[in-house]
């Protein structure tokens, strides 16, 4: 015992508010801080996630470090067509993985302990659709085996990413979902207009709590781990807003009570594992609200500078590298590309818009 | 000559060697190699060329070379399927869906249509395309191509392309000669059809001016 000792002496000058907004001005926030583990450019890195997530893949491949695609497509694809078919957007050809217990029975499916009672959607043209990952193959596929085809490498492959990887970064999205009502399968959107038909006795909304969001990230780690056991886990939260809400009042407050809920699943379940570790992302990227420069005007899609600014911090606390020397040399990387396929929460307010459009 | 019913109806066909469909039209212009047999037919006007009788019925009957070409570069990856392939499902192959396939169809089909489009202004009102036939015998792929894709894979492009040509021809209004079924057996080239592993005989042309005439 010290006398006239306090427990916050000694503290990193960033722990305190006044000189952490001080560094921020000068140098943008990075409130990071430790890692729990670092990486090196050989480190082999898989990711799933909502949206945000394909601009950390996209970073990644850039500077050409090892991310994990298991479903690159045929070789012979020009890039605007692979990217339409989600080939190498993500790791494998989920398409986007809003809520942590789709993640969950992502992985209990690629096991084959999870079949889900609904094995199709069809669209307006009849062709056939994954309920589970509606966007990725655009027009639909032509025919019921066609689609059960490729859903069943798509699950080899999930399995197969995961076995070759040494980290797997998942970007917490929603809280909001769309469940069916009989066997718990979570829909990345809800089925209805063109996908499917939404019927309200057959599918249910819901919005899962902070405590329901850590148990499933929980059991998905344990997934994981018994695909992988040396896999370690980066969580990092979407900073990108809700597109809508179906929970309501207000689509800030439901924002704002999502990303909450999000971020305290993932502090539990960065509190439980030494394996598994927080990046802030969504920290960075909203310090100064939804607002440019690290959003557009829309105030919902994140921007270069926004994107930039978080993976400075990536690499530089993961992988002790400047991103700017990356950017310097990265003549060799792959051409730098704009996400413009949309994403799962845009088909849900373009399915909203047509419905204005046609009362209109 | 051909005889059906007691009509008699003049016949001519014309092999042309060694030319890809995305090689039939080029800006606008049809392949000399196509057109030169065809100029019997034709008189040369102010305007161009014209066809000189209504009553012409010009078929096209594509070869398996796009579709042979095609199955070399698609499926070049090991581990691929192409749709209508019959392998087993084997982990680790991943299949490649009917649209990407169809997509790369098009787009080496599509200097044919455009061909196609031009006999139209020239006066050609009786066109038809016909089916790609059943590709060549497995041995005799291996005596003038280098190991590649497998029969079943040759198939199963064969048979994309036929599904492509069908969709484009009713597109482009050009009449679809789908005599597949007729020349093969289980999915495969039959034998009674066959000249000499690679092409049809003349039992096979016969069953095509059949469906022509209806």
């Amino acid at each position: 015992m010290r006398e006239n000792g306090f427990p916050y002496d000694g503290l990193p000058s960033h722990f305190n508010w006044k000189d952490a907004f001080a560094d921020s001005a000068q140098t943008g926030w990075d409130p990071q801080g430790r890692v729990k583990f670092h990486l090196t450019p050989a480190t082999e890195i898989a990711s799933a996630g909502s949206c945000f997530a394909r601009r950390i893949a996209e970073d990644l491949r850039r500077f050409g470090f090892a991310y994990v695609v298991e479903e690159e497509g045929p070789p012979w694809l020009d890039e605007k067509t692979r990217r339409a078919y989600h080939y190498g957007l993500y790791t494998a050809r989920y398409g986007d993985v809003l809520t942590a217990l789709q993640f969950e029975q992502l992985l209990l499916r690629a096991l084959g302990r999870f079949t889900p009672r609904a094995r199709y959607w069809t669209s307006r043209t009849g062709s056939f659709l994954d309920p589970f990952r509606p966007l990725i193959q655009p027009g639909g596929f032509a025919n019921l085996d066609e689609l059960e085809d490729d859903r069943r490498a798509h699950l080899e492959a999930v399995v197969r990413a995961i076995r070759r990887s040494d980290v797997f970064i998942f970007t917490l999205g929603l809280t909001e979902a769309w469940v069916d009502r009989e066997d718990g399968a979570v829909y990345p959107v809800p089925p209805g207009r063109g996908r499917g038909t939404f019927d309200p006795e057959k599918v249910g909304f819901q919005n899962f709590t902070a405590v329901q969001t850590a148990s499933a990230m929980e059991r998905a780690f344990a997934l994981l781990r018994e695909i992988n056991p040396s896999i370690r886990l980066i969580l990092t939260v979407s900073p990108v807003p809700l597109a809508a809400t179906y929970a309501g009042p207000h689509v800030l407050r439901a924002t704002i009570y999502s990303k909450s809920a999000l971020r305290v699943a993932a502090e539990i379940a960065c509190s439980a594992h030494d394996d598994v570790d927080y990046f802030a992302s969504y920290e960075i990227a909203t310090a100064n609200g939804f607002r440019p420069p690290f959003f557009d005007e829309t105030g919902r899609s994140v921007t270069e500078a926004g994107v930039a600014s978080v993976m400075k911090s990536f690499f530089l606390h993961y992988f002790g590298l400047d991103r700017e020397k990356l950017a310097k040399t990265g003549e060799a990387a792959p051409a730098q590309t704009e996400t413009v396929e949309p994403c799962d929460e845009d088909a849900v307010l373009a399915a909203i818009e047509e419905n204005l459009r046609s009362k209109a | 000559m051909y005889s059906k019913n007691g009509t008699h109806y003049i016949t001519e066909s014309h092999y042309v060697h060694g030319l890809y469909a995305r090689e039939f039209c080029l800006d606008g212009k049809i392949s000399e190699k196509v057109m030169a047999p065809l100029v019997g037919l034709l008189a040369l006007t102010d305007d161009g060329w014209r066809l000189r009788w209504k009553d012409v019925t010009l078929i096209i009957q594509c070869g398996d070379l796009d579709a042979r070409r095609a199955a070399i570069e698609l499926g070049a990856e090991a581990g691929l399927i192409l749709p209508f392939a019959p392998e087993e499902r084997v982990a680790g192959s991943q299949p490649v869906p009917y649209a990407l396939v169809e997509g790369e169809a098009r787009r080496s089909l599509a200097p044919l249509f455009a061909g196609l489009s031009q006999f139209k202004k020239i006066g050609f009102e009786r066109l038809a395309v016909a089916a790609v036939p059943p590709p060549m015998h497995e041995e005799e792929w291996r005596k003038h191509q280098r190991p590649g894709p497998t029969e079943a894979m040759r198939y199963a492009v064969v048979k994309t392309y036929n599904h492509v040509l069908k969709a484009c021809a009713a597109d482009a209004d050009v009449r679809f000669l789908d005599y597949w079924p007729l020349v093969t057996k289980d999915g495969r080239r039959d034998s009674r059809f066959d000249l000499d592993g690679v092409h049809l005989n003349l039992e096979a042309a016969a069953l095509l001016m059949n469906m022509v005439l209806g």
